[in-house]
């Protein structure tokens, strides 16, 4: 329990018969940091957290969580760790309170019911509905509850906010941090929404179709975190003229339909941006985040067909990846 | 086992009523059959079974004493408790593993510092326990029924063959009990072992069944791989005949042991799919 690093694997590899679930994941996550794990859906995230907790077998390869085997030793492990399921299963005809009760049960450490008391008030939850009667939000909730209330070092939430309101979303962040910060255990937390990871992680690693394609840290990251920007403009020629005064890098994801625009922007980029349309003139505006796929095609250059990097076969990080490379850093 | 017993008492929880409606049930359905048997009169029906051809007496030698209650009982009620609760026990445990992997509730317990062992072991405990308890609640409300019979009174009360029913019926529904555990280690699926469970349950009733057994006239070889050549009420019940008692037992346990240890190599080595 003294070693510095909470999750270390080293080549590790699942695969599912002939299908790839990961190849040769390098990862290091520290003690005491939250470590966003980024991917769309079925890029290997839940399978690579299923490894962890040995829900599933590897293949090939090494796992460790704080020095223990994630196969031999996975009860020791399990003792000290939380988590949520991104498929989160229920018994339909039990109450949250005994859901919750039942397994903290299984903990050898006791698990303080006020705690969890006090989550489900935080949350708004009635713990005494059947789960049958629950929303999915709801139901998401008495999974936070159970990741939240056990006193462990590591929590391994795998999108543990889909489905929740945005207000339930950011009380669940704000625990989250409150969690981190009075305990300082170490978190893994896997989406597939850059810009909910970013608020809270200190580091992020990006995985796409089984392959680890990058590690970075927060300010690498908000460099990541791409605008999708459509505007209405005035009239059809102004497309043409939007396109000539936009700066360089903004032109490469620029297209326009009649009056229609739309582009990829950097944050940073954004107020230029904004003074430029503001000069031209538009009749309409709306700027939302950008998908994973959108900052794959932006900074990797994935082709449709998949392939990262180019043509070339997608590239395995080693623990010191995060002095590797970074493209988008150029 | 704090583990295992905790796995237990919520599933125990869940069925209680369940274990509670079906037992009451099959036991007043047995309580009916005594008070049938209380009607009957056995010089007709002994009578009826002279007159029957020699080859259809052979067919019911051994299995059917019309003039004893207790073999008319056994005939009418133990025979087929295979039926009234083998088929439901099936069901009940095909679903018990597989439906938790189904649901995607097994994550959230095996997340949890529990080993696939210990969760598998509770799950076969609660069976054990619901099993025996059903029996128990079925044995109890036909021992009732016995006590006030005066065919079985003028007959004897013979409480031991009651004994001898309860545990190897017991040990008989748990051999078909953990064969659905098996496939659903297997198979990870309710649906397939469900189908794969029931086959199996026939096959072996077909094969070792005082039926299957009859008809070969003692020369089938698989009848011994079956459990139903070891389960056999009718002596211990029906004739007081204790001489394979011991040894129905001993092979009853044997199979059920080696069901439930092939089950956890097999669960131990499963991925647990999503």
């Amino acid at each position: 329990m003294n070693e510095p690093i909470a999750i270390q694997t080293s080549n590790l590899t699942k695969y599912y018969g002939k299908n790839r679930g990961i190849e040769n994941l390098n990862l290091e996550v520290q003690k005491g940091e939250i470590f966003g794990f980024l991917g769309p859906n079925g890029a290997g995230k839940t399978t690579t957290i299923r490894l962890l907790l040995d829900l599933i077998r590897k293949t090939s390869g090494e796992a460790t969580i704080f020095g223990y085997d994630t196969q031999k030793d996975s009860q020791k492990i399990r003792e000290q760790t939380a988590y949520i399921p991104g498929e989160l299963g229920f018994y339909k005809d039990w109450t949250g309170r005994r859901t919750l009760q039942y397994l903290f049960k299984l903990y050898n450490h006791a698990v303080k019911w006020t705690v969890a008391e006090e989550l489900a008030q935080t949350f708004k939850l009635n713990l005494d509905k059947k789960v049958r009667e629950l929303s999915k939000g709801n139901k998401q909730k008495i999974g936070a509850i159970l990741a939240l209330a056990p006193d462990v070092d590591l929590l391994i939430l795998d999108e543990p906010t889909s489905g929740l309101d945005p207000l339930v979303k950011n009380e669940f962040y704000k625990a989250l941090s409150q969690k981190h910060a009075e305990s300082g255990c170490t978190i893994f937390l896997s989406s597939h929404v850059l810009q909910e990871v970013e608020k809270v992680a200190h580091h992020v690693s990006i995985i796409r179709q089984g392959f680890l394609v990058e590690v970075a840290d927060l300010s690498q990251l908000k460099r990541l975190a791409l605008k999708h920007v459509e505007v209405l403009l005035a009239s059809p020629a102004d497309g043409k003229v939007l396109k000539e005064k936009l700066p360089k890098q903004l032109t490469k994801n620029f297209t326009v339909e009649g009056s229609r625009a739309s582009l990829l922007a950097n944050r940073e980029d954004l107020t230029s941006l904004l003074s430029l349309l503001q000069e031209l003139g538009f009749r309409d505006l709306n700027i939302s985040d950008s998908t994973l796929e959108d900052i794959f095609l932006e900074y990797y250059d994935v082709k449709a067909n998949g392939k990262a990097f180019g043509d070339k076969k997608a590239p395995t990080s080693t623990p010191n990846s995060r002095k590797a490379k970074r493209r988008w850093l150029k | 086992m704090r583990k295992q017993f905790a796995i237990l008492k919520e599933d125990l929880m869940d069925k209680k009523w369940l274990l509670m409606g079906l037992g009451v049930l099959i036991g007043l359905l047995g309580c009916y059959v005594l008070y049938m048997l209380n009607t009957m009169d056995f010089s007709q029906m002994q009578a009826y079974i002279d007159s029957l051809p020699d080859s259809v007496k052979a067919l019911l030698g051994g299995q059917l004493d019309v003039t004893n209650p207790y073999s008319l009982f056994n005939a009418y009620f133990f025979s087929f408790l295979w039926l009234y609760c083998g088929i439901f026990l099936v069901y009940m445990a095909s679903s018990l593993v597989s439906q938790e992997v189904e649901n995607n509730t097994i994550d959230l317990v095996l997340s949890k510092p529990v080993s696939r062992e210990k969760y598998l072991t509770g799950k076969i405990l609660f069976l054990y326990v619901f099993t025996a308890c059903l029996m128990g609640l079925i044995v109890a409300l036909v021992a009732a029924g016995m006590g006030a019979s005066n065919v079985f009174i003028e007959e004897g009360l013979h409480w031991e063959r009651l004994g001898a029913v309860f545990l190897t019926s017991t040990l008989h529904l748990g051999t078909s009990a953990m064969t659905a555990v098996f496939f659903s280690t297997v198979f990870l699926s309710t649906k397939k072992t469900i189908a794969a469970s029931i086959i199996t349950m026939f096959l072996m009733f077909f094969t070792g069944g005082s039926y299957g057994t009859a008809s070969a006239a003692g020369s089938n070889p698989l009848q011994y791989a079956s459990t139903w050549f070891y389960y056999n009420p009718a002596q211990y019940f029906g004739t007081g005949n204790f001489g394979s008692f011991a040894g129905d037992v001993a092979v009853l346990i044997c199979v059920n042991v080696g069901l439930i240890i092939a089950s956890l190599f097999v669960f131990r080595k499963r991925d647990i799919p999503v």
